[in-house]
């Protein structure tokens, strides 16, 4: 069975977005796909399943992000829906919750980019945010 | 100019690459090698190997249609950058061991 849930992420509330989207698997809600404030769930086995939230700058249609979730998919890392907005792209990850101490990146290097990548585009969205209130 | 030191997980997959590999291959190879030490996550990796693609170090070898999984090896290059990284950790231990024994 199919249940839908409406909530509001902002994106700068990732984990917070992440960890709920676990918990509600933890309670037998499996993600299968996402709106900008709609999540579609079906019926899983408790905990059968972990997921990631992961942000992308550009569109889901680019190749560098076609290409890695191809390279996931060869993971056992599935796609399982992918919210667009302008300037970005928030894909959600699902794995096996069996896979002990599963993360994306296992280097500090990359986890720094990562986060780098995400502060500076939220700074950016920011300014450009109030940049326009304050000249319309 | 000397090449610059390979980190741990760049060292280990270009060696798991002496021979064709996919992506779950090659992790699986590193945790071998490293007794389980070394564990690479499919996005570092992924960026690693991309990284090592642009320098010309490995090359991704022509799609299979039978099997989804794209494979790596280790080019020519590649093969010298390693040579050289094996030189440079063998003069380490034996300077290390040298002057412990000395000490």
């Amino acid at each position: 069975m199919r249940t839908t849930f409406h909530k509001l992420f902002w994106l700068w509330q990732l984990p917070k977005e992440e960890a709920w989207i676990n918990e509600m698997a933890e309670h037998g809600y499996g993600l299968v796909s996402a709106g900008r404030v709609t999540y579609e769930f079906e019926d899983i086995e408790d905990g059968k399943y972990k997921y990631k939230a992961l942000f992308f700058k550009g569109s889901f249609t680019s190749e560098k992000i076609r290409e890695f979730l191809k390279f996931m998919e060869e993971m056992d890392v599935h796609n399982t829906g992918h919210v667009s907005y302008p300037g970005h792209t928030v894909i959600y990850l699902r794995y096996d919750s069996s896979v002990e101490d599963f993360d994306i990146y296992s280097d500090l290097d990359s986890k720094i980019e990562y986060e780098r990548t995400l502060v500076s585009y939220l700074l950016f969205a920011t300014i450009v945010t109030f940049s326009h209130g304050y000249l319309t | 100019m000397p090449q610059q030191a390979l980190t741990e997980a760049v060292f280990y997959i270009m060696l798991s690459l002496l021979k064709p590999l996919h992506g779950y291959g090659i992790i699986q190879n590193v945790a071998e090698l490293s007794k389980g030490r070394v564990r690479l996550a499919p996005g570092t990796l992924y960026g690693a190997l991309n990284t090592l693609t642009d320098k010309g170090w490995i090359d991704a070898l022509p799609e299979n249609p039978e099997s989804r999984k794209k494979e790596y090896v280790i080019t020519t290059a590649g093969r010298a950058i390693l040579a050289e990284e094996i030189d440079r950790l063998s003069e380490l231990v034996e300077n290390g061991r040298k002057l412990l024994e000395d000490s």
